[in-house]
Formats: C-alpha cells, structure tokens, sequence
C-alpha cells in the first residue's frame, strides 16, 4: 500500500542552524519549504524484495525516521519519485519506502537524493537578502502569499530604525495578492493581519534606539529569555544554535522553536490553510500563529495574548484569522482560540486518556465572534507525555507516523505532528 | 456549514512498548486450516524478550493478518487458536519483522 509524502518535517538534528544570526530564519525557510536538503552523493542503491529501496551516501546523511526523500536521475525512472524513510541502519545509509510501488528489482543507473522540500517557491526576493514572499507550488485561489521580512530599517533609511543587537524576529504575513515583494500598501488586498485603516501596519519600522517599533506579527527566533517572561527587545540575546522542529504539507506549516539556551522551551509559529467547515471563497481560511503585538524594544510586552500555543493556558494559546464577515470583506483580523481538553497539551500532569499509546486529538477553533471556524491540520494535542525527549522525537502508532516535541509548558508539555500513514 | 472535524487520530493497542526504529518492519501471514485459508482464530504476538504478548488479533475475512509498526531488530512468536475449539493451538517460532 502507498504511503503518504505530504506532510515532511526538518530539525536542528538535520545539520540545519537557526543561531542568533540574522538571516537565519529566511535561510531556514529557504532550504525546508523551496529547495530541501541534498544528500551527499549516492554510492549505492538497491530494491529488496518489499520494493524498498536501500540506499548508501558517501557521507553521514544525519537524516531521520519518517522525513521525506525524494529521488531523481535514477534508471529505472520509477524510482524518481517520493519515499518515507522506514530504516535509519546506520549514518551513512537508508530504507525507503516509496510512495508508488515500484515493480522493478534491479537498479541501472544510481541518481541524486535529498530531503524534499515542503513544496513552496520564492515569488519574491530583495536585493539585500532580507525579504521573502513564499507560496505553495501549484497554488488554488485560497493559498496566501507568505511574506518573511528581516528588515531592520523603514524604507528611507531614517525615520526607522531597528539596532541589529537587539532580539531577532521576522515580521510575517499573509496576503493574497502581490506584485512585488512590497507590495503591501494595497486597502483592497486582504492581509492576515490586517487593520484596513493602516495596511502597512505589520511591516512598519518606526522610532530608533529603545523606542524602534518593528513590525506586529513576529516569529522571534533569538531573545535574551524566554518568551514567557517577556524579556525587552533591547537585551542582547543568548548565542548558540536553538532547537527547533520544522514541520508541513504546501498547504500549511509550523515552527516550533526555542529562543535561547532553554533548548526544551519552544513556541509554536505557523500559518497557511486550515480545513473550513464554512465557506471559503470570500474569506480565505488562513491562520497565522505568532506573537502578535505593536510595542517597542523597551517594552515587556511579548505575547500575553498569543505566541504560545497549547502549552501555557488559553490566552497565550490564541492565534489569528481573517474576520468571517463576507459582507464587509476587508475587516480586522480576529483573535482565534483552540478548542482543547485543556490548554496543557502533553503535560505530566494529564489524566483523562492516558492508557492510549498515542492520544492525539486534532485541533478546531472558534474565533473572537463566536464562529466555529474549522480545525488545524498536521498539529494535535497530546492526551500524555508521550517521551521524556524534548527533540523531534518520531514515533509510530502501528503504521501512523508522528513526531513528538516538547513546548514551553510548566508541566514538561509537547504536541504531536502527524505525518500520515506509511502503509 | 460542514461539521468541525475533532478526530482522534489512530493510535496502537499494543500490550509493550515497541520501538519503530532503526529500521520499521512488519509481520503478515495467514491462518490454515488443513491448507485452507480460515479466518475463525485468535492470533497472539509474543515478543521473546519477555515472553509476554504484543498484540492480539483477528484475521480478515480471507485468513490473513498483519502487525504493523515492529522493528528489524525484534524476536517474536506467533500462536494462532480455533475459536471453533475444533483443533489445539499451533504455534510458529522464531518470526523475525520484515
């Protein structure tokens, strides 16, 4: 039986850095949603019986159970497609599993592999590498323009100005037309999140030194503490390499990263598609999951409303999505709250369905207006503390793949990803 | 206005803990009858570690069954019982996921 290659997901295990650098963030982004990770060279390949393909890289792969390789320049060309990694023997080698099956039994010629990407391009680009506008290949009419900006100055040079030792965060929208990778200003293009009075507001600098507002949507990835305790942007932040998981389809994906060197402690961002249980030709069904607030780098105001999803109470749970208002189209963004158990997702503390090996519970959301307004994908609450690992942990339920990793919590919580059914 | 989807998505109901890696794998076979495929049993996987069960399953509709989510690393047993109670149980040693 086909196994499914929608939803891959990317870690600090792969080799990949997310440091207190700038740049980090995008690059990140680059390699997990556009291009993938390539492999070293194959030196290898072989088809068991099974019609798993084994392969041998000249180099460690740091590759791991579950993640999504994709093969090309391969004879037979039945194996240039997609595969589950089933087997992880040793650093240099792999098992796959292919998402078609493949008849042949005998290799020809031996291609390239690599990691595949979650499936977006880069629409636009800055010259001054600090800007992206990612979009899902093939894109339906509900897909966003995801616009990743690291500026830290407004466009004069002056008026704004964002001083780079600070903490680092991008400013991170959605919006559903664009032209170029500025083309922000338009009253008559929804954005997520969006004040029709001021449609610029989320990609605004302003004020300089301590008093530098930067931005309303931010995805932190370095802060001199944790969220939670609401450090100023103004105190420089810790160095070292944070621990992150990285996981999606090209409809919708999620970061879940630490900030500093409490590895264990990390917040959960993402944004794209939910599945609506409404209509979703006028109001597109976008979330946005972010620490969404306009202050300045003296402030200590950090995500008392949002940025931390399922592990630290209801407010901080909160995440965003258009208004469903179809008669008035263009309104305010409206805050969304997840319908869970309890807002402890995987904590030691849980009691209610904890005999289950894996309890994962899939997430919906009501909004500020009282719509019921769908369910998140890939992401779900954990009815247990399904590993003392606080790392991209994968595990198999039967032939159901998921990923466990830990949240910011005061009970040790994490979340599961789920990645589809390898067989 | 469709329902709000909240599934629980699939767990395991294995009896131990079995890790998936390095290298996940399965078992698959089927249940005879005096060389016929039967389907009124009860079949038990038996990890050799511990001697103690791993899963309890019934074959489909054809006689067959499958244990998904094992490891390559793993040594088991496998007992298969006539709910008829028309024959003793029989066993098969020595499987090894693949």
């Amino acid at each position: 039986m086909a196994t499914d290659v929608d939803v891959q997901y990317f870690s600090h295990l792969n080799g990949l850095t997310l440091g207190n650098n700038w740049g980090d963030l995008i690059r990140l982004l680059d390699k997990a949603l556009v291009t993938g990770l390539d492999f070293t060279q194959i030196t290898a390949a072989s088809i068991d019986e099974q019609g798993d393909v084994h392969i041998t890289l000249y180099a460690a792969h740091n590759a791991m159970l579950f993640q999504v390789v994709e093969l090309s320049g391969f004879t037979p060309a039945s194996l240039n497609q997609k595969y589950r990694i089933k087997g992880v023997p040793n650093t240099t080698q792999l098992i796959l599993k292919p998402a078609l099956d493949i008849a042949e039994r005998s290799i020809t010629a031996i291609g390239t592999g690599k990691l595949a990407s979650l499936g977006y391009d880069i629409i636009f680009r800055d010259t001054n590498d600090v800007k992206r506008v990612y979009r899902a290949k093939n894109p339906t009419m509900q897909h966003p323009f995801i616009r990743v900006d690291e500026s830290l100055t407004s466009p004069d040079g002056v008026t704004g100005i964002y001083d780079s030792s600070y903490a680092k965060y991008a400013m991170v929208g959605l919006l559903e037309r664009m032209d170029h990778i500025d083309d922000y200003e338009n009253p008559d293009v929804l954005q997520l999140p969006f004040d029709p009075a001021n449609p610029s507001k989320n990609w605004k600098i302003t004020g300089t030194g301590t008093g530098a507002v930067r931005g309303w949507s931010r995805w932190y990835w370095a802060m001199s503490g944790l969220l939670v305790n609401n450090p100023r942007d103004m105190n420089s932040p810790a160095t070292g390499n944070r621990s992150f998981t990285l996981s999606g389809s090209k409809d919708s994906f999620y970061l879940l990263n630490s900030v500093d060197n409490n590895l264990q402690f990390k917040d959960l961002k993402g944004c794209g598609l939910y599945h609506s249980s409404m209509d979703t030709s006028v109001i597109p069904n976008w979330f946005l999951m972010s620490v969404l607030v306009e202050s300045d780098a003296s402030s200590t105001a950090r995500g008392s409303e949002t940025g931390s999803p399922f592990g630290l109470g209801e407010t901080r749970s909160r995440f965003i999505a258009p208004n469903y208002l179809p008669n008035i189209r263009l309104s305010n963004s409206v805050l969304a709250t997840p319908v869970v158990p309890d807002f402890e997702s995987g904590g030691n503390n849980k009691t209610l369905f904890t005999a289950s090996n894996v309890p994962a519970l899939e997430i919906p959301f009501y909004d500020t207006n009282r719509f019921l307004r769908g369910t998140l994908p890939v992401v779900c609450y954990a009815g247990k503390k399904a590993s003392s690992n606080t790392f991209t942990t994968p595990i198999l339920a039967d032939a159901s793949m998921y990923l466990w990793e830990s949240v910011t919590s005061n009970y040790d919580g994490g979340i599961y990803f789920y990645l589809g059914e390898l067989e | 206005m469709k329902p709000c989807s909240r599934k629980v998505r699939p767990s395991s109901s294995y009896l131990q803990k079995i890790y998936s890696g390095p290298t996940v794998a399965k078992i698959q076979g089927s249940v005879k009858k005096i060389g016929n495929q039967y389907k009124d049993a009860i079949v038990v996987l038996y990890n050799k570690a511990n001697l103690q069960p791993i899963a309890v399953r019934k074959p489909d509709e054809n006689g067959n069954y499958k244990f998904l989510g094992l490891n390559t690393d793993l040594k088991t047993f496998i007992t298969a019982f006539d709910q008829n109670q028309q024959f003793n149980a029989v066993i098969q040693d020595n499987v090894v996921p693949k």
